[in-house]
């Protein structure tokens, strides 16, 4: 059941992640956010070692902080998360791991601008975990 | 792909042909009426998003005065909706980064010229490829200004007085933009490092989205009084630039929802919705957003200078001829996504207030002290630009405007489609052929924009034009109609 969709809006764009915890709905948001924003390939060299980690005042808070992160990456730094892993820390805190890997400017698609707090929701269902979030683009 | 949607079911009260009323007994929390701009069809559209519950939710904003507006090309954005405007006293009202936008001041400017459109059609082969050679565009495009050491901190403090200091334009093109392209409450120390370093490679840059640049021609004169003062005649190619503060200004916009959600709470405002935080005007929070802000606005101005100046160049080396003998004089640049403290009268009297403008036009009218002695006569440029492949127009501000909605007016057509229904509906069908076919050359980074951005993803421009036209927020005084565009 992990996964993601894409809805649409008006002037900009969402994304609906369903998870069977809350590490892993962190992770397919990553992945709906690239989805909507990239698609380049990532080259195999290894990346540099992400070192990330954020104690929001909610899970909505957190899930912004992590989807801004890899946006500011994404558009100045030219990198994208691979071999992502979430762990949950006390207090709505996130810890990444994984790497940094080039993502060639060449594949950006959609300039996301921020992830909003506009209709955010994330919920825990009887499958696990859902997370909805607009971006501005 | 899934379709989000509510169609709006609560009370509008027309007060006007033009004019309708959301009273403020819907809410029990509103303190203010909702006040919508629109004809009646224009009505229709608006109803099926939520822009008209996010009208209701400014409207419970503390400190709002008169109405939580909303212009005829209205449509949902981010807490406040885009083509709001809200007033809030200096005093007792708030100030909120969501009421100003994440693109803070995108805004438009446009160019006069001494060419025909006949001249200009015959060389837009060789044009339009150099306009789109000169001026960077497109997804994380980075522009060709390399600034070094505490340089990008005098964009920010300057605006477009640092790109005229540095050759990128004429020291006329100041006084013919909104606030001579400077706001001197600018603090380039409260823009943190990580929107320098988003911004800092960007400037020069036209972006992507529903940004442009466009080669236009004049095709109707409405008011000849008005026409003859901004320097425009029929059948006149005009060059207009759509665009705002690149990472720059998103990264400032998301460093204060961070602080104001935090100050939302120590200041005990209550929120009908999170993207709405606040904090009071003249608070330490709210002191410093308006400081970040007026950098990221001052870095939006000076982008557009630069980007001017690369198209004046353009155009010197296509028709061998200097920027001067072509008349690529400045008609005016205005911001429509910005808050400016400002003084206005209400109910009799001179209050100071922060004037929320978001998707919405400075619209001030003839002797107002801020329109340029040029333009005295007749009050200031207004500038709305339609969607790719459609006309934009000229107008002027009013007193109607000025008494009506805080000297405020539409900003553009306002979508009406979002992207992936714009794709959908334009699916098998070339947009840049069918363009042509019509006479506008185009030339985009990303064929996948040219579907987003097609023109049936828009709202009818002439109707929104109409609409404030008839409810007198602005006047027309001439309709532009492309020859060619450049998008991101």
């Amino acid at each position: 059941m992990d996964g993601f969709e894409i809805l649409e809006h008006t002037a900009d764009v969402g994304l609906r992640a369903r998870a069977s915890s809350l590490e892993t709905l962190f992770v397919q948001a990553a992945a709906g956010l690239y989805a909507i924003a990239w698609e380049g390939t990532i080259p195999a060299a290894p990346g540099e070692t992400i070192h990330w980690s954020y104690t929001g005042d909610s899970w909505e808070g957190t899930l912004i902080h992590f989807l801004n992160e890899l946006v500011f990456q994404l558009f100045t730094k030219n990198r994208a998360a691979r071999k992502l892993a979430c762990r949950l820390t006390p207090g709505f805190g996130l810890e990444l791991t994984g790497e940094w890997a080039a993502a060639s400017p060449g594949g950006l698609k959609l300039e996301i601008k921020s992830a909003t707090y506009h209709q955010i929701r994330l919920t825990q269902t009887v499958d696990g975990w859902q997370a909805v979030v607009y971006f501005d683009v | 792909m899934a379709e989000v949607t509510r169609v709006w079911s609560g009370p509008l009260i027309q007060v006007t042909e033009t004019k309708w009323k959301i009273p403020k007994e819907y809410h029990p929390r509103m303190k203010v009426d909702g006040m919508v701009f629109a004809t009646p069809a224009l009505l229709t559209a608006m109803r099926e998003d939520q822009a008209l519950e996010q009208v209701v939710n400014v409207a419970q904003l503390p400190g709002i005065v008169q109405n939580s507006f909303a212009m005829p090309d209205i449509h949902w954005g981010y807490g406040f909706p885009i083509g709001g405007v809200a007033a809030f006293h200096e005093d007792q009202g708030v100030v909120s980064p969501g009421g100003v936008g994440y693109d803070i001041n995108c805004g438009v400017r446009l160019l006069l010229s001494r060419l025909s459109r006949e001249e200009a059609l015959a060389k837009m082969e060789n044009l339009i490829p150099a306009l789109y050679r000169n001026v960077p565009a497109g997804v994380g495009s980075e522009g060709r200004i390399k600034l070094k050491g505490g340089e990008l901190k005098k964009v920010l403090s300057l605006g477009s007085a640092w790109a005229v200091k540095n050759g990128y334009g004429w020291p006329e093109d100041l006084e013919r933009t909104e606030s001579r392209g400077q706001l001197e409450s600018a603090n380039a120390d409260r823009v943190s490092e990580r929107a320098l370093e988003r911004g800092g490679p960007q400037l020069g840059t036209l972006g992507s989205g529903n940004h442009f640049l466009e080669v236009q021609a004049v095709e109707k004169i409405y008011d000849p009084q008005a026409a003859a003062a901004f320097g425009l005649e029929e059948n006149q190619v005009t060059v207009m630039v759509h665009c705002g503060s690149r990472g720059l200004g998103y990264q400032v916009c998301d460093d204060f929802l961070d602080t104001f959600r935090r100050a939302s709470i120590r200041y005990g405002i209550e929120l009908p919705d999170r993207q709405l935080v606040c904090a009071p005007v003249h608070s330490p929070e709210g002191e410093e957003y308006l400081g970040a802000m007026a950098a990221a606005a001052n870095y939006a101005w000076a982008n557009r200078q630069c980007i001017m100046h690369w198209v004046r160049d353009a155009f010197e080396h296509v028709f061998q001829s200097s920027a001067e003998k072509l008349g690529l004089h400045l008609l005016y640049d205005v911001a429509h996504n910005i808050a400016k403290l400002e003084t206005h009268d209400v109910n009799g009297r001179t209050l100071r207030l922060c004037v929320h403008r978001k998707g919405a036009t400075r619209a001030f009218p003839a002797g107002h002290p801020e329109v340029t002695e040029r333009y005295q006569a007749v009050g200031q440029p207004v500038l709305i630009p339609g969607s790719m492949g459609t006309a934009s127009y000229v107008c002027c501000g009013t007193a109607v405007a000025m008494r009506e909605s805080f000297g405020s007016t539409a900003h553009g057509a306002g979508r009406l489609l979002s992207r992936h229904a714009a794709m959908r509906v334009t699916r098998g069908r070339h947009i840049a052929q069918e363009l042509l076919e019509r006479g506008i050359r185009v030339m985009a980074r990303e064929r996948g924009t040219l579907a987003e951005e097609a023109p049936e993803a828009y709202k009818d421009i002439d109707a929104v034009v109409d609409a404030v036209d008839r409810a007198g927020l602005s006047r027309k005084v001439a309709r532009l109609v492309p020859l060619g565009v450049v998008k991101g």
